[in-house]
């Protein structure tokens, strides 16, 4: 299948600031990517240099194959047929919905346009709102306004910047579930740019985990937890704990969990320090296991409590246990490891690092759940 | 989550500002501008650095201690009056429920359509020894002439009466919002703690509200600073009579402009309080969120007392000078209305709406100047062009008669040696040096409205065209106009109406024997007649609503808006 977007080392500069270092991933045609990372990464960045709103310092950026940013020349938005929706949605207050939607249909008759504009407020489930203004919508109606006015012109591509993360929460598991089946079933190829991984996880085909402008892994949901490439990824996604350990000659690593076969990007050398990244679902609780840890704290989530659990050495660990197994702080309780993959890095972790993951084993439950970190 | 979304669109904007430091036509253009429309008070700053000649040290050794002392009495008495009737009707019609509420709300914004003069003149109509008012005490008493004592409302104290009872709604305006604005949170901690209204009042709400009163005091101030009519009319020695005594009597401009100059330093000391207290007032913002207010229940007694003080605003604010110039109307309504009548108006409306238009034309050039090619040089010119608002007529009058005359007569020098003939005064007392004033100094009003107008089209808005093919004129003209449309005409309108009512640069300024409806007002009322001038004065204070009525319309409106 064709690439759709490609983008190939691009950087974008502000003065000597760069915000975007070097990235390059493709996009099919039909797919859904994903830009994730904290604030400040590049992610809009990215996302505006691919819609023209910003110029390219480095690399380059092809829509259906055609060139139309490189350090140089930007093509203007208005010529690239890219739809974009903004995070403030930016509804014209003057318009109504249907005008709204209409806005970018050029050279279509009256007729069809209405046709068109009909059509997709069908798909939404919007029919007989064209009449209305924006300020007589709720938060979700407006966002979807603002998402098919964005496909009306039938982009190359749509750009989604954080279109989520003005509604309330429920509303935007919803909805992302609800915007995933409309661009699926009409082919659209899209890029969301979010903060937030479990939008990324439920609207996305592949995910860019971006940081400091760089691109840290492009890959799917499922491989960027449980396979990061590397810390920052380990660290983004999902919770985890990690635990100290020692390669050895065979290649295995020795640690307090005793011993395993690890998963490296960049191989590390016999007898050299590595740490272990565990998740909390890596770690299944079990009556019938020999292997006891004693519970020092518990969430509970709902379905499943959060057990952080001490090790003899004083490291800490994640358990993610069903929710009827309802065990005291201070009992000791039976585990398992259930990994597919043991991945390890090289320790060169900073003490600020450190604490971070010191305070997610002590997590007590006062505090936002850790998985929606940022 | 919030805080980082805007975080992020903050950061965005200042990035375009810095990046763009090329300088080019616009830049340049909006410089020039800018640079031109600032002349008169640099003009005016420059004299302070003149060496000061013998009109000057005359005007030290006789008059400018009373001007100064005069000033400051005046400024010292308004600020009394503005606080008392400003702050406590602001705080009744917020924070309390008595009957009429909410319609003082908007009412109480009323008495700002009535210039300074004209109210001053109408109380002297209304309260005079030969007015209504003494003639129906000395039938009723049957005294006559040096039997009684009555206040001379023709004195300072007179003079700062006037002035707060229509300058007081600045206090009260911005008073208002604050306490708006903080109720939610904080005082409702103060009555779960157990604190009364009047407790709640003075140790919460009061302290918290200082800064917006004072910026509201302070544009009070500089309101009467500014003012000619009332002080000249009452025979209070002031900087703004001075000013015309040392131009007029002494003939002697220097000494004009240095009095002008110390003026203009007052001024700014005013501004600087003012810009301050509004960043302070930021800090003191307490709450986000809006939600239905409780007020406080009054008792019959104090429901009736709260009342009384509203209306009493209100009532000798407004009602009571209207009602006067009514009924002045009334009576002379054959005399008045004629020929010389229309051809004020219509010099009015050409000159308000010549320099209302010129100055939205301006402001959109310069609005727009910011939104596009925003840099440091651009908005730097922005605020000096926007600097005039403050500053006196008389001053910005000085300032402009005197840069003109100085141009007309080195063209005229050079023509006529060149050409053996004379240009004669080519920009002195023409409409154009007025027009010129009125943009100086009523630009930034127009340039606020449209400001804040564009700036409510956020740049997403101008994104989403584009992302969905729309060109720069496409925008403007499918987007922006529509969206500003409203924001347009406010400030054609408010231009509009200061224009009509300035006094001072119109009096200095205004070619020979051109009379608008302002001048015409003073100058009937300076010979005593009184009713005479009630239908130039009534029509301005007429047309002088409209800017209320849009105000109280916003009031309104977030009224609503807290309440849903």
């Amino acid at each position: 299948m064709r690439n759709q977007l490609e983008v190939k080392h691009a950087s974008v500069k502000y003065g000597s600031q760069t915000v975007v270092d070097d990235v390059s991933f493709e996009l099919e045609s039909g797919a859904i990517g994903c830009l994730l990372g904290p604030s400040g990464c590049g992610k809009t960045s990215l996302l505006r240099a691919i819609a023209g709103f910003e110029p390219l310092a480095e690399g380059e950026i092809l829509l259906h194959g055609r060139s139309v940013s490189y350090p140089g020349r930007t093509m203007a938005p208005e010529k690239r047929r890219v739809g974009m929706v903004f995070q403030d949605f930016a509804l014209y207050p003057h318009l109504t919905v249907e005008k709204n939607i209409a806005f970018g249909l050029r050279g279509l008759s009256g007729k069809q346009q209405s046709e068109r504009v009909r059509e997709l407020l069908g798909l939404v489930g919007l029919s007989g709102l064209d009449k209305k203004y924006p300020h007589q919508l709720s938060g979700g109606q407006q966002q979807r306004v603002a998402l098919v006015r964005a496909m009306a012109p039938r982009p190359e591509i749509l750009l989604l910047d954080e279109p989520f993360s003005g509604l309330d929460v429920e509303l935007r598991e919803q909805l992302t579930r609800e915007v995933r089946t409309i661009l699926k079933r009409e082919g659209v190829t899209a890029i969301l740019v979010t903060h937030d991984q479990q939008e990324a996880f439920s609207l996305a085909d592949s995910i860019g985990v971006l940081g400091k402008g760089r691109l840290h892994q492009w890959d799917s949901g499922y491989s960027l937890y449980h396979q990061p490439r590397d810390r920052f990824v380990a660290d983004f996604i999902g919770q985890g704990a990690m635990i100290p350990g020692r390669v050895l000659r065979d290649g295995q690593i020795d640690s307090s969990l005793g011993r395993m076969k690890g998963n490296f990007v960049d191989q590390p050398g016999e007898g050299e320090a590595v740490e272990l990244l565990f998740r909390p679902d890596d770690i299944v609780h079990d009556d019938g296991s020999e292997f006891t840890l004693e519970i020092v704290d518990k969430v509970f989530q709902g379905a499943e409590y959060l057990y952080t659990l001490a090790l003899a050495d004083g490291n800490r660990l994640l358990c993610l246990v069903q929710s009827h197994h309802d065990h005291a702080i201070g009992e000791k309780i039976g585990v398992r490891l259930h990994v597919d993959h043991v991945v390890a890095f090289p320790v060169e972790m900073s003490p600020q690092m450190d604490a971070k993951y010191f305070k997610i084993g002590q997590f007590n439950g006062r505090q936002e759940p850790a998985v929606r970190k940022y | 989550m919030r805080d980082a979304v805007s975080l992020r669109s903050a950061r965005r904007k200042p990035r375009h500002t810095l990046l763009s430091t090329g300088v080019n036509a616009w830049h340049f253009a909006v410089a020039l501008l800018a640079l031109l429309l600032a002349v008169p008070v640099f003009v005016v700053l420059g004299h302070l650095f003149e060496p000061s000649g013998e009109v000057w040290r005359h005007l030290v050794d006789t008059v400018l201690q009373d001007y100064v002392i005069n000033s400051l009495l005046l400024m010292i008495g308004v600020a009394i009056g503005v606080l008392l009737v400003g702050v406590s009707t602001a705080w009744l019609t917020s924070m309390c429920h008595f009957p009429g509420r909410s319609l003082f709300e908007w009412a109480l914004l009323l008495p700002m359509a009535i210039p300074a003069y004209i109210i001053a003149y109408t109380y002297t109509g209304l309260f005079d020894f030969t007015g209504p008012f003494q003639t129906l005490l000395r039938e009723w008493t049957g005294w006559g002439y040096g039997d009684y004592w009555f206040p001379e409302i023709r004195s300072l104290e007179g003079a700062a009466l006037m002035l707060s009872l229509v300058l007081y709604p600045y206090v009260y305006l911005l008073s208002r919002a604050a306490f708006l604005s903080q109720s939610i949170c904080v005082l409702d901690v103060s009555r779960t703690l157990g604190n009364g209204p009047w407790r709640s009042f003075f140790f919460v709400a009061l302290p918290l509200a200082r800064p917006a009163i004072v910026a509201g005091l302070s544009l009070a101030l500089m309101e009467t600073l500014a003012d000619y009519g009332t002080v000249q009319y009452f025979g209070v020695s002031t900087f703004t009579t001075g000013i015309f005594r040392t131009w007029y009597g002494l003939n002697n401009a220097t000494a004009a402009a240095q009095l002008s100059a110390l003026l203009l330093l007052v001024v700014f000391a005013l501004i600087m309080l003012e810009k301050g207290s509004r960043r302070q007032a930021r800090y003191h913002h307490t709450t986000q969120r809006h939600q239905v207010l409780t007020r406080f229940q009054l008792t019959r007694k104090q429901g009736l007392m709260a009342f009384l003080i509203c209306f009493g605003a209100l009532f000798f604010g407004f009602l009571l000078p209207a009602g006067q110039l009514l009924w002045w109307a009334f009576t002379t309504a054959e005399e008045s209305l004629d020929g010389r009548f229309l051809s004020l108006i219509s010099h009015s409306l050409l000159l308000a709406g010549t320099a209302s238009g010129l100055a939205l034309l301006l402001a959109l050039f310069f609005s727009y100047g910011k939104r596009r090619h925003g840099n440091w040089l651009v908005l730097a010119a922005v605020r000096m062009a926007g600097m005039g608002y403050a500053i006196p007529g008389t001053v910005i009058a000085v300032g402009v008669i005197i840069p003109f005359a100085a141009f007309d007569n080195a063209l005229d020098a050079w023509v006529r040696e060149r050409f053996g003939w004379s240009s004669g005064l080519l920009l002195s007392g023409t409409l154009a040096a007025l027009l010129f004033a009125y943009l100086v100094r009523f630009l930034a009003v127009s340039l606020q409205t449209v400001d804040a107008g564009l700036g409510k089209i956020r740049p997403t808005l101008d994104e989403v065209a584009r992302s969905l093919g729309s060109r720069s004129g496409e925008i403007v003209r499918k987007v922006h106009i529509p969206m500003l449309k409203g924001s347009l005409m406010t400030a054609l309108l408010l231009v509009f109406v200061d224009v009509l009512k300035e006094l001072p640069a119109t009096l200095i300024l205004r070619p020979f024997n051109y009379n608008t409806l302002a001048v015409r007002a003073y100058e009937l009322a300076s010979d005593e007649r009184l009713a005479d001038a009630s239908y130039a004065a009534l029509t301005i204070v007429i047309v002088g609503i409209l800017p209320v009525i849009l105000l109280s319309r916003s009031i309104t409106r977030s009224r609503h808006a807290q309440s849903t």
